[in-house]
């Protein structure tokens, strides 16, 4: 260790004292992870990841910690316990800025209960469940801000679904950002054992929303063999945050999931979610759905990686622009050498609704192999001319044909989420349409 | 003559053809690859190997240039020193080019570009004859430029094309004769900073096509030609080429590449810019074929002014590493741009070829189609860039990339970028990889059709986009090049 | 070699076809003379489409027992490019597209395979022609792709412009009349009528009884679960017209898993 550390702007000098009480092999890890991040360079603009969104602003800022607010100033954790309370949830946590925690589980059937704990309790109780899948997607050498991330992980979430459990209903993670200007690093463990099924509701927010702050969030899912996984991201912060996430699934033999991204808050969010289909006969399915206004700034990367035969993926992202907003896709299908089977498909679909707003798309394939079926295709433009003509000609005024399609091109994606999600999201969408 | 009977002619006339080529079973090395010693034997001067500006004085005081182009090319040659390789792309190949090791410049005979054939050293003459270029000029070409190493040994132009004011040069003699014209377009859409391989094309160009085409006139019936051919080891081949379409004026320009085929690498950086002035038409038709010890990497990029149309037809075959996206600018309203591209990558061959359209003004529209095909360890890559800026309102855009999988080990890259600053425009893009269909091939067999020839079929039927954009005589030689490369036994 | 045999143009023997592991045909015997046409009924999923793509050699399905042979060849080893030169022909029920390559080059290319590299394919577009004016099929169809954007009855017809002009010694017809108006079904039928001779023959797979009123079989054979139930004469199909199916079900002594 060098003493210069310090004086570099960005350089993650030295851990918390908080977090070296960790056991050792975590400890170990997070020494690891804080020298590759400052060892590795800040990502060069070109490179394609990076031409959209300046990687100088996910820097380390040396500083206070994250703040929480009370959990009864939450009023989504408030709304979220009533329906924990109607059976209407299998399990709820509440992740407070990385700071406080609240953990409250249904009690079911011995081999339908699921373990829900802190990942820091995890690793001091779990480690055979933790230790060798944490950072196995998402590890130190991902990237320099996944590093960072794996050094830093304040707290966060663990969750285990036992063999063969089927939970009836969703488990609610809620997640509030933190209501200072420092940094927070979240981390979240899932791991679905053999023939578990499960459905994860992870939803992010700003408790405070005049704050601007800043997440590095790392979201991995483990699904084990015929594991079954439904996860979705909502996130929701407020227009002046700042958002870093990254997710992995990784889906062994005839494993499944399907995965629904929801971004609708931060002025700025980046995102690289992906799924690496290792086992045989294994289906993923991921959506996106982005809604920006004002002066938002999305950055996605989506990967689908096809590592074992007879695999089936499909991706949908879908995306809405109003005003100045920007989002720039790059959505990557590969498929490794000698894989057998495989059909990979992908769609991009980019809606602006206003002059001022502009899309990026840039949908990858790398092929190694022969035994597939791929495609990917991708559009970008207005609401289609016809349609506003066919529904103005019934006599409905231009915006409110205008709202009545944007409805239509996101409903697909929304027909997939648990019900009370639609609600919100649904609602969400309709209050950003009404100054359109 | 209806369209439709056109097409019908066509359709039965190429399967009428199909057959007199199908029994060819002569290979690359024999048809083309073939080298010729007397010609080396007898250059008029081979410089030594490797780049500095001695080698750039030396081909300046050869040509006897104008002052602003010899300090254009000093300029250019620091530019290509000081710029680093490109960090995207196949790097892992592009970093083994040893620039020291290929000879820049190499001037056959000793006065270029003779407008007669006979006039022509028979011993550059017999590569030419081999090749078939003065029988295609005899029977449908406008103009014909032929070039051997750096020099254009011959070029022609059609008497009654000459009486319409066009100008078909070589470009040496191009800017001695229009050095204003020159002048004022050169460099003009590839600055020499654009990228490393267009910066070394600036230092040490020498040859390639000047053309001009005057207002109102159209030779779009009556292509011209050019044909590259590289004949020494280690060679580096710098052809610039300028064609200006003045307004309304028609043309189609087509160009060949071939090369004998060496154990080490020889380099083929090219430049060329197409200037469509308004209501102008250019189609540019490349058919690369250079032997699998080539480096091909070739800056090539056109506007489109008021109304005008760009077309490149670029045909990817030959090569080691091809790198090349043609580029069209709309900035004027209502410009047009069509790209059509095919490649085929065989073991060794890496084809990273694309397209790339800039949208500036009003309701301008760009089409780009692209089929690839990657063969046993083949890799083939796509590449495009689609940009619309901001009040290039009512543009439309269309992008189709679809690529063929044969065997196991063959790779196939899609990598489109999509940049929209401009809300009321549209944009679709669809890519598909895919083997060929067992169905398809199975549909083909039960009539009796061996597997080879059913594949084959396929695979021609895969690039017919491609293939009826060309004159019948390029079709019929496409659909054999593909037949060779589809029967050699590579690898 | 027998003599029934040298008179037999296909003859199929306890032939069973296995499709993804599933045993779709069950020891199914027939025999084909020269000169005849036997119509194959059965319902959907009855295995008949799985045993014509069988006895054409379709990647996808196996011959795992009994024999088939085409005048006394035995043809289980042959490629499906080979099937066809020795004389088998099948018209598909679900013809591919091969969007790229034209009908013209298509059926020049089949008629070498069929006829050898040197023959003489002067008259090649007349015979196209003349074979395309027979079967009311527009001459533009020879620049068109194959079946790429036909409409149903247009595949259909393409099918029987190759049987035209493969002129096969045996020929299977895949569903040919399905899918086609009463027009269409006319011509496509008095195409097979024509094509018809003392020297061939044809296996008609049909789900309805409605094409054998243009073209007569002499034969009519029943397909339920794998195998043939009944064999009989034009009558056959009557019957089925009146009772459906379900009189020729055998009765179900044992119910497998």
């Amino acid at each position: 260790m060098t003493t210069t550390d310090q004086d570099i702007p960005g350089q993650l000098a030295t851990l918390p004292d908080e977090l070296t009480s960790d056991p050792d092999w975590l400890a170990d890890s997070r020494k690891e992870s804080r020298k590759a991040y400052n060892a590795s360079d800040l990502p060069i603009r070109s490179v394609h990841l990076w031409r959209y969104t300046d990687p100088a602003l996910f820097l380390h800022s040396n500083g206070s910690a994250p703040v929480a607010e009370s959990n009864a100033d939450i009023p989504a954790y408030t709304e979220a316990l009533s329906k924990f309370s109607d059976g209407s949830l299998s399990a709820l946590a509440l992740d407070n800025a990385c700071r406080t925690f609240e953990i409250k589980i249904a009690q079911a059937a011995a081999k339908n209960t699921p373990v829900v704990m802190t990942l820091r309790q995890a690793a001091i109780e779990r480690p055979d469940l933790v230790q060798s899948h944490l950072g196995s997607l998402v590890g130190a050498q991902f990237g320099k801000f996944e590093a960072l991330n794996m050094a830093l992980w304040s707290d966060g979430i663990f969750i285990y679904i036992p063999k063969g459990a089927k939970l009836a209903e969703p488990i609610h993670l809620l997640r509030s950002g933190s209501s200072g200007e420092a940094w927070s690093y979240g981390r979240t463990l899932i791991v679905a054992d053999e023939d578990s099924e499960v459905t994860l509701i992870d939803e992010y927010f700003s408790a405070n929303a005049a704050i601007s702050g800043k997440s590095n969030n790392v979201v991995e899912l483990i699904g084990l063999s015929r594991s079954n996984i439904h996860y979705f991201a909502i996130q929701r912060n407020n227009l002046n945050s700042l958002s870093f996430y990254t997710q992995r699934s990784v889906l062994h033999d005839s494993a499944k999931t399907t995965t629904v991204f929801a971004t609708l808050g931060a002025k700025q969010h980046k995102a690289d979610v992906g799924t690496v289909m290792k086992g045989r006969r294994t289906e993923s399915l991921q959506y996106g759905l982005v809604f920006g206004s004002g002066k938002q700034q999305f950055d996605h990367h989506t990967v689908h990686i096809n590592q074992g035969a007879n695999g089936y993926s499909n991706l949908d992202f879908k995306v809405v622009l109003k005003d100045k907003a920007h989002s720039a896709y790059t959505g990557l299908i590969r498929v490794d050498k000698h894989v057998q089977n495989c059909e990979a498909y992908q769609s991009n679909r980019n809606l602006l609704l206003t002059r001022g707003a502009r899309a990026e798309s840039i949908p990858e394939l790398e092929i190694l192999c022969d035994e597939v079926i791929c495609t990917h295709g991708a559009t970008v433009g207005p609401i289609d001319e016809m349609q506003l003509f066919y529904l103005m000609n019934r006599g409905i005024p231009k915006n409110e044909a205008t709202k009545i399609l944007v409805r239509g091109f996101v409903e697909p994606t929304l027909a997939l989420m648990p019900d009370s999600l639609q609600g919100q999201i649904r609602r969400h969408v309709d209050q950003r349409l009404e100054t359109l | 003559m209806s369209e439709n009977t056109d097409q019908l002619d066509r359709a039965v006339m190429d399967a009428e053809t199909r057959d007199s080529t199908a029994s060819i079973g002569s290979n690359y090395a024999e048809k083309y690859g073939f080298y010729d010693e007397e010609a080396a034997r007898n250059y008029f001067l081979k410089g030594a190997k490797g780049i500095n500006h001695d080698v750039v004085e030396n081909i300046s005081r050869i040509k006897s240039e104008p002052k602003w182009m010899n300090e254009f090319r000093h300029k250019s040659l620091d530019i290509f020193l000081s710029k680093p390789m490109p960090t995207w792309g196949d790097t892992e190949l592009m970093n083994t080019i040893d620039f020291q090791n290929i000879y820049y410049y190499i001037k056959p005979i000793e006065k270029s570009a003779r407008d007669n054939w006979d006039d022509v050293p028979d011993y550059i003459k017999n590569t030419f004859d081999k090749l078939g270029i003065p029988e295609a000029e005899q029977k449908f070409l406008g103009g014909v430029s032929a070039q051997f190493e750096s020099e254009v040994v011959y070029h022609s132009l059609k008497e009654d094309l000459v009486k319409r004011g066009i100008i078909f040069l070589d470009m040496d003699e191009g800017l001695k004769q229009y050095p204003e014209l020159v002048r004022e377009h050169f460099a003009s859409l590839i600055p020499p900073a654009d990228n490393k391989f267009a910066a070394l094309n600036s230092a040490v160009w020498s040859g390639g096509s000047f053309i001009y085409i005057p207002k109102g006139v159209d030779v779009g019936a009556s292509p011209l030609q050019a044909y590259f051919r590289i004949n020494a080891e280690n060679m580096g081949q710098f052809e610039r080429t300028l064609i200006i379409a003045d307004e309304g004026s028609r043309l189609h320009y087509i160009e060949g590449c071939t090369a004998p085929i060496w154990t080490s690498d020889s380099l083929h950086c090219a430049v060329v810019e197409l200037i469509a002035m308004d209501n102008a038409y250019i189609r540019y038709t490349t058919i690369q074929n250079w032997a699998n010890n080539i480096f091909n990497l070739v800056t090539k990029r056109a506007i489109a002014k008021k109304n005008a149309t760009v077309e490149w037809v670029d045909g990817n075959l030959g090569s080691k590493l091809t790198m090349k996206f043609p580029c069209v600018y709309l900035s004027g309203e209502y410009a047009k741009a069509e790209i059509l591209s095919i490649a085929f990558a065989g073991t060794g061959q890496h084809q990273d070829a694309g397209a790339k359209v800039i949208h500036i003004a009003p309701n301008t529209s760009s089409r780009i189609t692209s089929k690839s095909i990657s063969k046993d360890k083949g890799i083939a890559s796509y590449r495009g860039m689609v940009k619309v800026y901001k009040g290039a309102k009512n543009s439309k855009v269309s992008v189709e990339c679809d690529a063929l999988l044969l065997g196991s080990e063959a790779r196939s890259d899609t990598y489109p970028t999509m940049e929209i600053h401009e809300d009321d425009v549209k944009i679709e893009h669809e890519a598909r990889v895919s083997k060929v269909s067992e169905e398809q091939l199975f549909y083909l067999t039960s009539r009796g059709i061996t597997l080879d020839e059913a594949r084959l079929l396929i695979v021609n039927g895969f690039i017919e986009p491609f293939t009826k954009e060309l004159p019948m005589e390029y079709a019929v030689e496409l659909n054999r090049l593909i037949e060779l490369e589809m029967t050699g036994s590579v690898g | 070699m027998s003599n029934k045999s040298n008179k037999a143009l296909l003859h199929l023997t306890d032939v069973s076809v296995t499709v993804e592991n599933k045993q779709v045909v069950r020891g199914l015997s027939l025999t084909i003379k020269a000169g005849e046409i036997h119509a194959l009924m059965g319902k959907n999923g009855s295995g008949k489409s799985s045993l014509s793509n069988a006895l054409m050699g379709h990647p996808y399905y196996t011959i795992s027992a009994g024999s088939a042979e085409l005048m006394g060849q035995n043809v289980t080893e042959l490629q499906a490019d080979e099937r066809s030169r020795a004389g088998l022909f099948l018209a598909f029920q679900y013809p591919q597209a091969i969007p790229g390559v034209t009908v013209a080059n298509f059926m020049r290319s089949a008629l070498i395979a069929h006829r050898g590299k040197e023959a003489d394919m002067r008259g090649y577009r007349k015979e196209l022609f003349a074979a395309m004016d027979e079967l009311e099929i527009d001459r533009d169809f020879a620049g068109r792709y194959i079946n790429d954007g036909f409409s149903g009855g247009e595949k259909k017809r393409l099918e029987i412009l190759q049987l035209f002009l493969l002129q096969p010694t045996m020929a299977i017809l895949d569903e040919t009349d399905s899918g086609l108006d009463i027009d269409a079904l006319k011509i496509v039928a008095a195409g097979i009528n024509k094509f018809h001779t003392a020297k061939n023959g044809i296996l008609l797979v049909t789900h309805y009884q409605r094409i054998l009123d243009y073209v007569i079989p002499d034969y009519v054979h029943v397909m339920i679960d794998g195998n043939i139930v009944k064999t009989g004469g034009p009558e056959v199909a009557l019957e089925l017209e009146e009772g459906g199916y379900e009189v020729f079900q055998p009765a179900k002594t044992a119910v497998g898993a």
